[in-house]
């Protein structure tokens, strides 16, 4: 708890804008979800064959989990892609059924005999609406606006993953550091947020209900304020910053650090305004949002561009690769930029001491020694095609027992601590510095090559040839050991992705 | 002229047994005709074809002369007194505010407003302290006196009453009887009352009307009704009298 406080302390600035963001994002959408459920539930309670079939829809795309809506979303135009536009339109499909619901429950469940009396006064149907429907329905609508404010401030935490922002940019933070103080960091805030959302709207439902009209006006006047307040801040925070370079990255530390590299070189090297999408939620995410013009950069990896965005059988030819990626991006609008300089493939991985007293230096080395040997790997190396088989077949490896399967962040230990000799990891992981671990030489070029490289819009690289300029000086910057440095900063010392970025910039410039 | 007119009106569902068959009745001003009858028997029907919640499948009903199919709906509403038995007050207004409502449709201004709703808790015999009250913290006999100030509100020539003291205990019920009374001889509306309590007719009314399988079986002053030799008219006069008195022992 105490390290939660410090991390809050030190980060003091981000916090209140991460939260800032999170309330924008449930007031916005939520109060969207009202303007649309409530009179779509009215129409629905008039209709009684229409209301079950209203709510069947609503039930379904609720039970549509929210990482595949936002999946979902990303290719559509318009309300799609990546950012805080198409997050509100997924919280906003969320809020809806709960808000829909109460409507429709909170008007046929007046008593008949009080709307009989209605009609037969002379109200006409907007009159009973006004002054005997809503009236009555209200506490049940308040109390479902309650339900979808509070699913959506959990929802929100998710809308991260496109690059909205909110609270979830720790969460997912934590998750890709293995950091439980930052998720921690996240996660409890967001709490507190639906508690007091909830606790607001219960005041509010208190003071809406029936008997209370003439108090309640001022409720009405305190929660309209706090709406149009709400709204008056979206206008700043929605209004994209024109004429910024868009700048993504994916969720984990390597790439907020290169994210931070990237827009900070813009920033220095042309003067643009930059504007930073990091932390988007995975390798297809981030190539829509560049296809959809919402990012206008960000470094992918030449196996990764190969495989699981061109669906092109691996290869192990590292200049081929570069290649045909080039050649493939340039089809779809994109210039792939030269590359940073390391490559961030699979790392076979020994304990440096083992290294050094034994002498290996490559795969074929170390292939002497195994049967003596006991390995440990990653569930996805196991399986994946260019992974385990390929290999042991390549360089002959055998192992005294059959391979372990374990996590692949705990590996890492398991290899220091002796458990087991051998592993195959990430050759720029922070830990095989911390944990004093060596990379054996794969001379045989079995792994596909995964170089680090910056892939941009062709037409932004066109209207701002300065953005070009500096997107080549950075060729050849980085290698994999100071890949691994930066990472461990992060990982280990818990350093802000931007300092990491900052200080590597002014030691190499 | 007479407020409410039905000639030879038809009235039913698909596929059910009629309602109304051939019903024929004419409500004078100023009088209180009592419609009683079994239940299922077509009473309450008669009273919604007259506010024109029901239009009759054939024949026509009129009133103040106009057939109600040439009523503005909203307009014959608010000029016709409607009393159900569950009141139907509006819980989230005070007790002025659900007296206030026609005349607030109507736009009188507030002081006028104001005005009409002193003189009728007066009328039913609520204090003024009462104006303020929630219909929650009211007992039943004063929730029913409130539901008719609301339907006397805009000064209606018509006022239907659906079983207005049904829900009561028999003492209530008969001290609200009399004060239906007294209002009455004070106002003197039109009124079409409907009830099962044969000892209530004959209390309220000016003139009874039997109803039986949508039909109106007998039509006369209460004292007539003893004379009537139809079983059927027979049978709800016996529940009143001293010895079968089933409306003291079945309180709905």
């Amino acid at each position: 708890m105490i390290t939660v406080i410090d991390y809050w302390l030190s980060h003091g600035q981000e916090l209140a804008t991460l939260v800032g963001e999170h309330v924008l994002l449930v007031a916005i959408s939520t109060m969207a979800a009202v303007a649309i459920g409530v009179p779509l539930g009215i129409f629905a309670a008039r209709r009684p064959r229409l209301a079950s079939p209203f709510l069947v829809v609503a039930n379904v795309v609720q039970t549509v989990p929210s990482l595949a809506m936002f999946g979902f979303l990303l290719p559509v135009p318009l309300i799609g892609g990546v950012g805080a536009r198409a997050a509100l339109v997924v919280l906003v499909l969320y809020g809806l059924l709960p808000i829909v619901r109460s409507t429709i429950v909170g008007i046929t469940g007046i008593e008949a005999s009080i709307r009989e009396a209605g009609i037969a006064m002379g109200m006409t149907p907007r009159e009973l609406l006004r002054q005997i429907e809503l009236p009555l329905a209200l506490p049940s609508i308040i109390a479902g606006i309650r339900v979808a404010a509070v699913v959506g401030v959990g929802s929100a935490t998710i809308a991260a993953a496109i690059g909205a922002g909110g609270l979830g940019q720790y969460i997912y933070r934590g998750l890709s550091m293995v950091d439980s103080t930052v998720i921690l960091a996240g996660a409890i805030p967001a709490a507190l947020l639906a508690l007091t959302v909830d606790g607001g709207l219960l005041w509010l439902e208190r003071r809406l209900s029936p008997r209370r009209r003439t108090r309640s006006r001022a409720a009405v006047a305190v929660a309209a304020s706090l709406a149009i307040l709400a709204l008056l801040a979206s206008a700043a925070v929605s209004a994209r910053s024109s004429g910024a370079i868009v700048v993504g990255s994916k969720n984990f530390t390597e790439q907020l650090i290169l994210g931070e590299i990237v827009a900070q070189t813009i920033e220095r090297e042309t003067g643009l305004p930059v504007q930073r999408r990091l932390n988007l939620g995975g390798t297809l995410i981030c190539d829509r949002a560049l296809l959809g013009g919402d990012i206008d950069v960000y470094v992918e990896y030449t196996g990764t561009a190969l495989t699981a965005i061109f669906h092109q059988r691996p290869s192990t030819d590292r200049a081929a690769v570069m290649a045909t990626v080039r050649a493939l991006y340039a089809d779809s609008g994109r210039t792939l930029l030269p590359g940073l300089g390391y490559d961030n493939t699979f790392a076979i991985l020994v304990r440096g001491a083992d290294a050094r007293a034994r002498g290996l230096r490559t795969i074929d080395d170390v292939a002497r020694v195994t049967p003596e040997w006991r390995a440990g790997f990653g569930y996805e190396f196991l399986e994946r095609p260019d992974g385990y088989a390929g290999l042991a077949r390549t360089y002959g490896l055998a192992f005294r027992s059959p391979p372990q399967v374990m996590d692949l962040t705990l590996s890492y230990r398991a290899l220091a601590s002796g458990q087991v000799d051998l592993i195959a990891g990430d050759a720029t992981a922070g830990l095989i510095t911390g944990l004093d671990l060596f990379q054996l030489e794969d001379n045989r070029h079995y792994f596909p090559p995964y170089d680090a490289v910056p892939v941009a819009r062709a037409s932004t690289l066109l209207r701002y040839p300065q953005v070009r300029r500096a997107l080549e000086g950075m060729a050849g910057r980085i290698s994999a050991a100071d890949m691994r440095e930066m990472n461990d900063a992060a990982d280990a010392r818990h350093e802000n992705p931007a300092d990491i970025a900052r200080r590597f910039l002014e030691r190499t410039r | 002229m007479d407020v409410a007119e039905f000639h030879g009106v038809h009235f039913g569902y698909p596929g059910r047994a009629r309602i109304l068959d051939s019903f024929t009745l004419t409500v004078g001003a100023h009088e209180v005709f009592v419609l009683v009858g079994t239940s299922g028997s077509g009473k309450t029907t008669v009273l919604k074809l007259v506010n024109r919640l029901l239009l009759p499948d054939a024949g026509e009903v009129r009133v103040q002369g106009r057939s109600t199919r040439e009523w503005d709906p909203i307009r014959l509403r608010r000029s016709v007194g409607y009393v159900i038995q569950e009141v139907g007050l509006f819980p989230h207004l005070t007790v002025a505010d659900n007296i206030a409502v026609i005349p607030r449709l109507e736009r009188w201004s507030d002081d006028r407003v104001a005005a009409r709703v002193r003189e009728l808790l007066e009328l039913i015999g609520l204090a003024p302290e009462y104006a303020g009250r929630w219909p929650g913290e009211l007992s039943g006999g004063q929730r029913q006196r409130v539901g008719v100030a609301r339907a006397l509100a805009a000064d209606p020539p018509v006022l239907l009453m659906d079983e207005p003291f049904g829900a009561l205990d028999p003492i209530t019920r008969r001290q609200l009887q009399g004060e239906f009374r007294r209002i009455q001889a004070h106002l003197g509306k039109g009124v079409i009352l409907v009830t099962h309590d044969m000892a209530e007719a004959m209390v309220l009314g000016d003139r009874i009307g039997v109803m039986d399988g949508g039909r109106l079986i007998w039509c006369g002053p209460p004292r007539a009704i003893l004379d009537c030799e139809d079983p059927r008219v027979r049978q709800l006069v016996a529940s009143v009298t001293p010895f079968g008195s089933r409306t003291e022992v079945e309180p709905d």
